[in-house]
């Protein structure tokens, strides 16, 4: 009986607490980096490429990859990125090569997309 | 180069996505309308980041996201950084006015005193609060600098966007705000149906949603200009008077009531304003015959420029129909003055329109004829033809000797319009006059002989000409064929009629009228003709003319059958002779060498 009590208890704390989880900004970031992921039908490796390089750039959003081009640009220079998966990544969300999406004059950092919002 | 897709994002499940003036990659696409629809807070987030990104579609792709979620928060955050956006974000607001006017709303609201303080007083109570002061603007607590600054931004916002369905709020910040504020808000007020007028004008076809929009607007203002003695903000009263129409009940119990406290500053409004709206309007009264008379004292007092030009062009001469009962009204024009200098500045075509104006306006006749002489001496081109052709309204000796004065103008249509009247008028001599005009070039002055002589038409020269004494119809035909144009045209006809009597009487007209020469290639056959009478006449007639081939034909007329003919011919031919022997001998005394008198033959030949 005991048992059973402690089991609900235990249930009740952890919906609470994924409630309570949900509601936090790195859950809902995740989450809508995840949507658009799902948005895209991105396959599993793609899905892991643009976390991993979310992560490498220390991007504020993960979701930041499928608006900005100039996080594929980048990501041309890391040896970790296999370059074949990361063209296909790229033409299917922007359609040309990370070159060609990058803008060509900008010299901003891609890792902080606030920094010009001042 | 950003890359360039198919489409646009039509396909928006929310049916708020206009497609982008670029095309974008449908994989841009399928992000930004996720994060368009999307209930995830973190959208929010992403987009608003994505303002600041250095790529300009992805900036504008935000912008229509954010504006696309109805968050009145967002649409709050980004009428904050209206300032920061380019021209393209700028006209991806422009297609949102609702989102603008809501945020800018907001914020008239907020500098209104809060009226649920005063639910629940009593009328006592509301006076007693007014007679110590506490209700006026002055007396309200300032306004914080943020709302005060972010209110001068809604302002402008409301100028650069042209939010007219912001103006309710405006026009109540305008009466209510404290007075810090209130004299920015109106003038805001002001400029922005300026801008409306300008687009209500502009617009070849006035469209239905033009339409309900003027008419909200006027009830707005409608109430501001009730109100007039609470707020005094002349400017209210002006855009209020930019889109009234002229059968506005507020607009005309305002001006018959002239106790009415907005009366006084409405009446000076429409007097001194030189808005295109506000003449608008006056000139609209016109069209009524019913219209106040503080409008028609206006019109009358009213001397400048733009304002009398633009009616004198509208009326033009003689001023419309429509406005005929309503001129008779005015019985006052301040300009209305011989001398006066608003007659200097005006064009001919507006001194024209003034000139059909005071015809129309109630106006003692003799200023109206002082002014009418005034013009003739110092007017413009357009306005002397009006003033002499304004003289047939006037009888009189004063009037006919001005007539007469005027026949010899040196402005050939102030001269046709004289000889016009002077007929009609019963002037002495006014045949003779006439006469003395015919020597002129002027087409305007002989088409006005032609009517004001119609007894001397071709036509009617031809079926009198049997009756005419021979000594009359060398004058007659010498006037019929100055005055009447279709003279040549009409005796080219006679002369190739089947009858012989019209022929005949065709070429003696046009020998009496001196128009041998211009129709000699036509009486030249007729020599030949049947009927010897016409053979005769030709022969006869051609005695005045110039070239060879007739003096041929001329020779060959002196074998014709008939004597008469013969005889005729001989005539002509010496008199052709004695013609050429006397041009011969006044060219030899001309020139003083032969080799002159050679190169003189040889330019007539030419």
């Amino acid at each position: 009986m005991m048992g059973i009590l402690f089991a609900v208890a235990a249930l009740g704390v952890l919906t609470f607490a994924l409630s309570l989880v949900r509601h936090t900004r790195w859950y809902q970031h995740r989450q809508l980096f995840w949507q658009l992921c799902r948005q895209h039908q991105l396959d599993r490796s793609s899905r892991r490429l643009l976390l991993q390089l979310s992560r490498q750039l220390r991007l504020p959003f993960p979701a930041w990859v499928f608006v900005d081009p100039r996080c594929l640009a980048a990501a041309q220079q890391m040896p970790t990125i296999p370059p074949a998966q990361l063209l296909q990544v790229q033409a299917k969300l922007f359609g040309e090569t990370p070159e060609q999406a990058a803008p060509p004059a900008s010299q901003e950092n891609p890792q902080n997309p606030n920094a010009s919002a001042g | 180069m950003w890359p360039l897709g198919q489409g646009g994002w039509l396909n928006s499940p929310y049916g708020l996505f206009e497609a982008p003036s670029f095309t974008m990659h449908k994989g841009l696409e399928t992000t930004f309308q996720y994060l368009t629809r999307t209930d995830n807070p973190a959208a929010v987030e992403l987009l608003e980041a994505a303002l600041d990104c250095p790529y300009g579609p992805v900036r504008e792709l935000a912008l229509t996201a954010l504006l696309a979620r109805p968050n009145r928060a967002i649409h709050r955050r980004l009428f904050g950084r209206l300032a920061e956006f380019d021209s393209a974000c700028k006209a991806i607001f422009a297609k949102r006015p609702d989102r603008l006017t809501t945020v800018v709303g907001e914020i008239f609201a907020q500098v209104r005193p809060k009226s649920t303080k005063h639910h629940g007083r009593t009328t006592g109570q509301k006076k007693q609060r007014e007679a110590c002061g506490e209700e006026s603007p002055a007396n309200r607590p300032p306004v914080d600098g943020k709302l005060q600054k972010d209110f001068v931004r809604a302002c402008e916002a409301v100028r650069e966007f042209r939010l007219y369905d912001a103006l309710p709020s405006l026009v109540e910040a305008a009466q209510n705000a404290h007075p810090s504020l209130t004299a920015l808000a109106a003038g805001t007020v002001l400029e922005i149906m300026k801008a409306f007028y300008a687009e209500l004008s502009a617009a070849k076809k006035c469209s239905k949603d033009l339409k309900t929009l003027r008419t909200r607007l006027t009830e707005v203002l409608q109430s501001a200009a009730c109100a007039y003695k609470r707020h005094g903000r002349k400017e209210l009263l002006e855009a209020f008077l930019m889109v009234a129409k002229p059968q506005d009940v507020v607009l005309r119990r305002i001006l018959h009531d002239r106790k009415e406290s907005a009366h006084e500053p409405l009446v000076r409004m429409l007097t001194e304003s030189d808005e295109g709206g506000v003449i608008r309007l006056l000139l609209a009264f016109l069209e009524d015959p019913q219209t106040p008379q503080a409008a028609l004292e206006v019109i009358g007092r009213r001397t400048d420029v733009r304002f009398v030009q633009i009616w004198a062009e509208h009326a033009g001469y003689p001023p419309p129909e429509v406005w005929k009962e309503t001129l008779g009204r005015i019985r006052y024009l301040a300009w209305a003055e011989a001398g006066h200098p608003l007659w200097a500045q005006l064009d001919g075509p507006s001194q024209a329109g003034c000139i059909g104006l005071l015809l129309g306006c109630k106006i003692e006749r003799s200023r109206v004829f002082q002014i009418l002489e005034f013009l003739l001496q110092e007017g413009k081109p357009e306005g002397r033809r009006a003033a002499v052709a304004a003289l047939e309204h006037f009888p009189g000796a004063k009037a006919d000797a001005l007539v007469v004065r005027t026949l010899d103008d040196r402005d050939p249509y102030v001269q046709a319009e004289a000889i016009r009247q002077v007929r009609r008028r019963n002037v002495p001599d006014a045949l003779s006059r006439l006469i003395r005009l015919v020597e002129t070039d002027q087409a305007p002055v002989r088409e006005a002989l032609q009517e004001a002589l119609p007894e001397f038409s071709c036509k009617k020269f031809l079926r009198t000409f049997e009756h005419l004494p021979d000594e009359f119809r060398q004058t007659a035909g010498y006037l019929v064929r100055k005055i009447d144009f279709d003279a040549p045209a009409i005796l080219l006809a006679e002369i190739q009629s089947l009858s012989p009597v019209r022929r005949r009487r065709a070429v003696e007209a046009a020998s009496a009228m001196g128009a041998v020469g211009e129709l000699e290639t036509a009486i030249t056959p007729l020599l030949q003709d049947e009927d010897h009478r016409v053979r005769i006449a030709a022969a006869k007639a051609l005695a005045d003319s110039r070239s060879q081939p007739t003096w041929e034909a001329l020779r060959d007329a002196l074998f014709d059958r008939s004597l008469v003919v013969r005889e005729e011919a001989e005539k002509s031919l010496q008199k052709i002779t004695a013609s050429l022997a006397g041009q011969l001998e006044m060219a030899l005394a001309a020139s003083e060498t032969p080799s002159q008198f050679s190169e003189s033959l040889c330019d007539e030949s030419c």
